[in-house]
């Protein structure tokens, strides 16, 4: 053993520690006095009372959010919620009521959604708030739904090169601040056999979105001749039907809508007030948009690639499909 | 690192030159009654009345006198209790002469007296720059529910060692954590070396010849741990006649059984012990208390020659319990029933060479632990397996002496976290560590002692080796002693436990999840002095740095998913101890500040609290603690009281539960259940209640014919039937009390 050093005290006789006993005594008898169990409470006061999650839908009437009361325990059985929710249109001081609707989840959790038949404006800010029964507001959140989107879509470009054709066309949304958060397209054609449109959406979106120098726009530009044999490698039932269009939608979020670190990890987005506008509790409140425009390619163009063009009763057919789809037919410069 | 090697060359070449004019005595000294290595006996060499030179057993019972000239003198071994020794020696030159003998006890004849004389090193506030040594008596003075007493309960009354309730199994000493602690038993590493229920320690007392504690600034020759050495010599077994002890005690009941299997030579100490704890205990307080456990321990110990001797021990131990029964009912909880095993396995072969001055020790050892928590989809286990082979040599350089060694590890890992500790790997593992270090005693003069050594630690799955400096220094001054220590440490292979929850006692070993390893940096400075015959005084402060951590991540996720995050540690403390020893009399006070800090870096937390550093008191971080101990021997009774107090232990609160949507984008809030969610405030940001508790008992040995002995033993845990907190379940507000007061009454039969 490498440490033990000699230090070796000498022990006498005798018993000088009475002097040491009682004092030691009373000093444990004081402090057992104060032996009084101390309760203790883990669960900090807050003036945060409501999880509040949801996203208004521009292109929905229907619009909801979960309440969810923030509980002491870990056990989530919240049963009546006894709140009142509604929305004020802060544009024009229009207020609107929620209901509650109580759903149950698979493993029995009771979810509180409120609903309410409403369509949500462009541009307008709304405010979301939780009543208690005194009437008091404990809980709120606010969104500025999207702005609505222009598009214009060039016509296109054609020409021949060693390996074939070329033809390229530009659609470019314009008061679109950020890229979208969600970009689809597709090609519309009209089936003899259904008797109907069919939308055939591309797998991939058109490359080379780009931010032009002017602000708030995006530029897609459609490949048409890859297009094209991707629909006749993937869908070559389509084959011959005739062609109605071409369409994209750009699913917008409201600004506030961005994750920290621009991604929505979950590990991250979790933690208690990272991604949270919802004052006197936690959660998110946004808003959406989903803005469909539809353009027609030029006969020549269309034949050039081997489509056959809209007749011209189907072209009014398409048209009235589109208006009562709410997607912008959008013409060709 | 050049020129210490080049000093090590000069001194291993130098030496055999040098001594070669002079001559080596050495052996081993023994107690005549049973064969035990004796440990601080003073052995001396006499010309006439003139002391030539002089020296300390080890706990070998060894000792060396080198570079004495060629002559003749008198050996004079004297030890408190034991009659003194002389012999007359004559040495020649370049002489290594082999000399052990044994001690009588002045008592000779009458066995049953107990020798109780002080001992080396030994005395509550006799603590050497972080060290300490521990003797059964000591542990005696420690109130238990068992008749022998057990060395974690004496450790749980020290300063600075934090016990965070009286189930678990886990001591914190000076900040660290249970798995930044080294236990070795017979130099052989032991995992878990407490029992669940935290009154036990994974072996008896009765087979622990000292228990040395290195609270840190621990020297090279211990590696591989950030914190602190518990380092276990056990007994090696009556060697003349046989002897044993069968005990029942509420908690747990054993017997032991020593002798020899070849007189003089060869000796066997074995041990076996089993928890009574739900027939015994369980009834007496009216409380479920759902602990199985158990271990055995046997020691094969042979003096193979006059300059050598070979020791083989194996030790198992088995726990099964559930802290909180009612947790583990509950599906949504993590908790449980923990399970650990352990073994250990080793043998120790320790030689004088004849020919070279030498001493040399070769250990080979082989230790696992299995350890399980919980049930159903948030069951963990995870098994750990080390083989440790080590060579230790040391050589005599007249009043001082140097120590070097190798030791190489390779360790097997494999982990089922059911979700826990995400990231981390839990297929078979292999780590492999080698370490070789060399150490040195300088008596410099005027009473100081330097012992510095370095340490080269590899650790190549890492592709990293350290060169760690230690030092250590005792200041002798008339009554005073200063003493300091320091040092660097690594460690590679870590144990990871979730902290944010007290209930989970679950160990996962592994290998540092960080790309660095693990380090540590300890500052010890401390000041004794024997103020009166009876009375000594020390104060002890110390400070440790750690690096590299991997704590569990601060989620919001409870219980189930967890990752990890680095983070960095500092313990800042210090200690003060009064002790008074008399014949009849023992008194020893104590008192412990510490604080412990960790800043954690997680991307997370940077948005919930507001900066990416969160600096935290960790759950073991008891800022105030003290201890009274007395003891007083009445009428032939032994009457032991111990009074433990601790300030309250950190513990996370929270705003409340909620359950967590993810909107990534436009989401149907009606079809997304979500996750539940636990709303944390700051980690570790509330404490829990003080901790108090007063224990006593009274023990009465009685003597039969021949050596038969009874001991009656009774005693009260918790006199004053204290509710300290042990846990409060932030899930459930459920509220886990430790202990509350129990009586027990234990009976021990020794022959």
């Amino acid at each position: 053993m490498p440490y033990p050093v000699p230090f070796r005290p000498n022990t006498p006789r005798g018993n000088p520690l009475r002097r040491v006993i009682a004092p030691l005594l009373l000093v444990i008898a004081a402090v057992v006095g104060t032996g009084c169990e101390e309760a203790v409470y883990p669960i900090i006061e807050t003036d945060r009372r409501y999880s509040v999650y949801g996203t208004l839908d521009m292109n929905s009437d229907r619009q909801m959010v979960r309440v969810i009361p923030i509980r002491e325990t870990i056990f989530g059985d919240p049963g009546e919620l006894n709140v009142e929710v509604r929305s004020i249109d802060l544009q024009n001081g229009k207020e609107y009521a929620w209901r509650d609707s109580v759903v149950t989840f698979p493993d029995g959790l009771v979810g509180h959604v409120f609903v309410t038949q409403k369509r949500i404006e462009s541009l307008h800010r709304y405010r979301l708030e939780i009543l208690e029964p005194d009437g008091e507001v404990v809980t709120w959140a606010e969104t500025t739904v999207p702005l609505r989107p222009r598009a214009t879509v060039a016509r296109p470009t054609v020409a021949t090169s060693p390996q074939g054709y070329v033809a390229l066309q530009r659609l470019q949304w314009a008061d679109l601040p950020k890229y979208p958060f969600e970009v689809t397209y597709w090609y519309r054609f009209f089936s003899y056999r259904g008797n109907r449109f069919v939308d055939v959406a591309m797998p991939h979106v058109p490359g080379n979105a780009k931010s032009l120098d002017v602000a708030n726009a995006w530029d897609f530009v459609v490949d048409l001749v890859a297009d094209r044999s991707v629909l006749d490698e993937e869908y070559p039932q389509w084959r011959g039907d005739p062609l109605a269009g071409i369409g994209m939608t750009v699913t917008l979020l409201d600004d506030a809508f961005v994750p920290p670190g621009g991604k929505f990890d979950r590990e991250v987005l979790s933690e208690p007030g990272t991604f949270n506008n919802v004052e006197g509790g936690f959660g998110f409140v946004g808003s959406v948009g989903r803005f469909s425009a539809e353009w027609v390619l030029p006969d020549s163009t269309a034949r050039v690639l081997g489509y056959n063009p809209l007749g011209g009763a189907l072209r009014a057919l398409h048209a009235q499909t589109l208006t009562a789809e709410g997607t912008e037919l959008v013409t060709v410069r | 690192m050049r020129r210490f090697l080049l000093l090590l060359l000069v001194v291993l070449v130098g030496a055999p030159a040098a001594s070669a004019q002079t001559a080596l005595l050495r052996g081993f000294v023994t107690d005549d009654s049973d064969g035990e290595a004796l440990q601080g006996v003073n052995v001396v060499l006499l010309d006439g009345e003139r002391l030539v030179t002089g020296t300390a057993t080890d706990g070998d019972g060894l000792y060396a006198l080198s570079r004495v000239e060629p002559g003749t003198y008198t050996l004079r071994a004297t030890f408190i209790g034991y009659a003194t020794r002389t012999e007359r020696i004559t040495l020649s030159a370049g002489e290594i002469r082999v000399f052990s003998f044994r001690m009588q006890s002045e008592a000779a004849g009458l066995d049953e007296v107990t020798i109780e004389g002080e001992r080396e090193g030994t005395g509550a506030a006799a603590i050497v720059a972080g060290f300490q040594a521990v003797r059964p008596q000591d542990i005696e003075m420690i109130p238990s529910p068992d008749v022998s007493g057990d060395l974690v309960q004496y450790m749980a009354t020290l300063p600075g060692v934090v016990s965070v309730g009286d189930q678990g199994g886990q001591l914190f000493i000076r900040g660290g954590e249970p798995t930044q602690n080294l236990a070795l038993i017979d130099g052989i590493p032991i995992y878990q070396p407490f029992h669940l229920i935290g009154f036990y320690s994974a072996f008896p007392s009765d087979i622990i010849q000292v228990a040395n504690i290195y609270a840190g600034g621990y020297g090279a020759r211990f590696g591989g741990r950030l914190s602190s050495v518990l380092d276990i010599s056990t007994r090696n077994g009556n060697k003349r006649r046989f002897e044993g002890n069968v005990s029942v005690a509420p908690f747990m009941s054993g017997a032991l059984l020593e002798g020899p299997i070849l007189p003089g030579r060869v000796s066997i100490l074995a041990s076996g012990r089993m928890s009574v704890i739900e027939q015994g205990a369980s009834r007496l307080i009216d409380r479920d208390l759902p602990y199985t456990f158990d271990d055995q321990f046997v020691k094969l110990h042979a003096n193979v020659s006059e300059g050598s001797t070979l020791s083989i021990v194996s030790n198992r131990s088995y726990d099964r319990g559930t802290l909180d029964p009612e947790s583990a009912a509950d599906t949504t909880s993590n908790r449980g029933t923990a399970s650990w095993k352990n073994r250990a396995n080793g043998l120790r072969y320790l030689m004088l060479p004849t020919s070279i001055p030498i001493q040399a020790e070769i250990i080979l050892s082989y230790s696992e632990t299995s350890n399980t928590f919980g049930a159903g989809r948030a069951a963990r286990s995870s098994d750990a397996s080390q083989f440790n082979a080590g060579a230790h040599v040391t050589h005599y350089l007249g009043a001082s002496e140097m120590r070097w060694g190798i030791q190489l590890s390779t360790t097997s890992l494999s982990s089922e976290l059911g979700g826990q500790f995400q990231g981390v790997s839990t297929s078979g593992e292999y780590i492999t560590e080698a370490g070789v270090y060399v150490e040195t005693g300088l008596p410099v003069g005027f009473g100081l002692r330097i012992e510095p050594g370095v340490r080269l630690a590899s650790f190549p799955s890492k592709s990293s080796t350290f060169l760690e400096p230690r030092v250590r220094a005792v200041w002798d001054l008339g009554a005073h002693r200063f003493t300091g220590a320091a040092g660097i440490f690594h460690q590679e292979v870590v144990g990871l436990t979730d902290r944010r929850d007290a209930g989970d006692v679950f160990t996962a070993w592994t290998a540092s999840p960080l790309a660095k390893v693990p380090s540590a940096w300890h500052l010890i400075a401390g000041w004794q002095v024997q103020a009166t015959p009876w009375m000594r005084f020390s104060v002890e402060g110390y400070r440790k740095g750690l690096s590299n951590l991997s704590i569990a991540a601060w989620t919001a996720y409870p219980r189930f998913n967890t990752g990890l995050q680095p983070a960095e540690g500092e313990v800042t403390g210090a200690d003060v101890r009064l002790e008074m020893t008399t014949d009849r009399v023992y008194g020893l006070l104590n008192y412990g500040y510490g604080k412990v800090r960790y800043t954690a870096q997680q991307e997370a937390i940077r948005y919930w609290y507001g900066r990416p550093d969160l600096e935290f008191s960790p759950p073991h971080d008891r800022r105030h603690q003290a201890n009274a101990i007395l003891g007083l021997k009445v009428l032939g009774f032994d009457v032991n009281t111990r009074w433990q107090f601790g300030s309250g232990l950190p513990y996370s609160q929270s705003l409340g539960f909620d359950e967590f949507l993810l909107l990534a984008g436009p989401t149907g809030v009606d079809t997304l259940r979500g996750d539940t969610r636990v709303l944390y405030a700051q980690p570790y940001g509330g404490r829990l209640p003080t901790y108090h508790r007063l224990d006593v008992s009274v023990e009465r040995t009685m003597r039969f014919r021949g050596t038969t002995r009874l001991t009656l033993q009774a005693g009260v845990t918790n006199l004053y039937d204290r509710r300290n907190l042990f846990y409060i379940d932030i899930f459930t507000l459920r509220r886990l009390d430790q202990l509350p007061l129990i009586p027990s009454v234990g009976i021990k039969v020794a022959y």
